[in-house]
């Protein structure tokens, strides 16, 4: 079978299976055996179709500063792990303190976030990379000294300096532990955003989620839940793709991965 | 004038577990400028650890290692030691040519020798695979490019840990020969770690046979074969004679018969 024949076949088995559910559930909601939490699937498309720019409006500060944060996490969290590598004294810090971050409750930080920076995007952004920055860097930390042993050899034989150590070995074997934790940091952040949203702020996939709860919209709501999956796995997604492209001789595995 | 390559009286211990385990014992080996020599022994037989030892990846524990009348670590900053492990070592990301360009991405470019790695990759017969990466090379081919990484530096001795160990005896006669071609063009001293006996002879000018438990130096054999080496002499009587007094020194005293009829 070629190759072509193989991915067609392979994409088609979810959207298959994922349209064959919603069609069970459209028909078991019309006969009365769901409750109203949950509603029918063609209402929740119809909804999206009514009013599609309502979405996008929403969707857009939501991206921007899961997009924001997600690369402010990625440049931190990657430039303390080399620190961390190229001076070992510093490793017990940063690794405490990357700690301390995940274990801040995101949810309790964003009203503080919101006194101290105002309504504006700031919060939001700082809240979307504290949700990304710790699974970063702990593949960052983990990869740079997950390097061959032989491969270390090598470079002693070559008499490399630490930088040139750093540079030509521990970053490129580190990259594939890098984009595993970007791939888990990648929908982090985008609810982080969300949760970021409930404490404040006046367009966002967290706002149009919080006024829907509170309006017990339960179309909106379910909506508002489908496109941040949507937008999550988006995200996922791209950093999955960036990772094809920069680690081509790791294709091989990235597919295994991904099958 | 002293031998380019001058171990003396080299002992190595190991640690383990917190008791002291030793893997070579009094080890003295002397090796000429532009020689090929052959360390053979059991496994066990630290055959390994005496060429890292000369290498400046590890210490040895008592004796001294001299390369051209400094220690090894000199010679290693110098970069005038080119190493081959039993695996290639290639990096994945690299492809053959930037894995064999490698060394002078750390050195940098002034330190090339008068052979460009597009020659090396030539003389070591992978011209055409300058762009593929290590994962879609055989066994055979990582090796070889492994071999033209460690000359391109051009350094003074090259230190061959098992390089075609892993490799099946048809593709290892022929490894030997491209081997031999590639030392006679670059004239370099050459020790090579092998379990091989008829590779030993094949290759090397002067044969170490080691014994196990702890690493002790056996004997040293002189081949005298002429050179360029070709394969018709492994048919030669006098190979046959290097070979017989290579198997005595490493089976010394030992009569092994194996029983008729077992079973």
């Amino acid at each position: 079978m070629t190759p072509i024949r193989d991915r067609l076949r392979a994409g088609l088995i979810p959207v298959l299976s994922i349209s064959s559910f919603l069609t069970l559930v459209e028909m078991v909601k019309y006969v009365g055996l769901l409750p109203v939490t949950v509603p029918a699937p063609s209402a929740v498309l119809r909804l999206l179709m009514r009013d599609p720019e309502a979405v996008i409006d929403n969707l857009l500060p939501t991206l921007r500063a899961a997009g924001i944060g997600f690369s402010a996490a990625a440049i931190t969290a990657i430039g303390l792990a080399t620190v961390a590598t190229l001076i070992k004294r510093t490793k017990p810090l940063i690794y405490n303190l990357a700690v301390l971050t995940y274990s801040i409750p995101l949810l309790a930080l964003s009203p503080v976030l919101v006194v101290w920076f105002g309504n504006g995007p700031a919060g939001r952004i700082v809240i979307s990379a504290l949700a990304g920055f710790f699974p970063i860097l702990v593949g960052a930390m983990q990869g740079f000294s997950a390097i061959d042993p032989r491969q270390s050899e090598l470079f002693h034989s070559l008499a490399a300096s630490p930088w040139q150590r750093f540079r030509l070995l521990a970053l490129p074997s580190a990259l594939g532990f890098i984009f595993s934790g970007m791939k888990i940091a990648a929908a982090s952040a985008v609810l982080g955003a969300i949760v970021a949203e409930w404490a404040g702020a006046e367009r966002g996939l967290g706002v149009m989620m919080a006024y829907a709860l509170f309006a017990f919209n339960v179309d909106q709501v379910w909506l508002a839940m489908l496109v941040t999956v949507v937008c999550a796995l988006g995200c996922y997604g791209l950093v999955l793709g960036a990772e094809r492209i920069l680690m081509p001789w790791n294709r091989s595995n990235a597919l295994q991965e991904a099958s | 004038m002293p031998p380019y390559l001058d171990i003396i009286r080299v002992t190595k211990q190991f640690d383990l577990d917190g008791s002291s385990v030793t893997a070579i014992e009094d080890v003295s080996l002397q090796l000429e400028r532009g020689e090929f020599g052959a360390i053979i022994g059991p496994s066990g037989c630290g055959k390994s650890t005496l060429l890292r030892m000369a290498a400046d990846i590890i210490q040895p524990t008592a004796g001294h290692i001299m390369l051209d009348g400094r220690p090894p670590a000199d010679a290693r900053r110098r970069h005038r030691i080119g190493f081959v492990f039993q695996d290639a070592t290639l990096l994945p990301w690299r492809s053959v040519l930037q894995n064999v360009e490698l060394p002078l991405a750390i050195v940098g470019r002034k330190a090339a020798g008068n052979t460009s790695p597009r020659e090396l990759i030539e003389l070591v017969g992978l011209k055409g695979f300058e762009s593929a990466r290590p994962a879609q090379l055989s066994g055979g081919m990582q090796q070889r490019a492994a071999i033209a990484r460690a000359l391109v530096l051009e350094p003074e001795i090259l230190l061959l840990d098992e390089p075609f160990g892993a490799l099946d005896e048809l593709l290892r006669q022929r490894m030997n020969l491209e081997m031999l071609r590639i030392w006679s063009k670059t004239r370099t001293t050459a020790l090579l770690v092998t379990h091989s006996i008829a590779e030993a002879v094949f290759m090397a000018d002067q044969v170490f046979v080691m014994s196990a438990r702890p690493g002790r130096m056996a004997a040293k054999i002189s081949v005298g074969l002429p050179r360029p080496r070709t394969l018709s002499m492994m048919a030669s009587a006098d190979f046959f004679a290097r070979v017989n007094e290579v198997r005595a020194a490493l089976f010394q005293g030992e009569e092994i018969a194996v029983p008729e009829n077992a079973g």
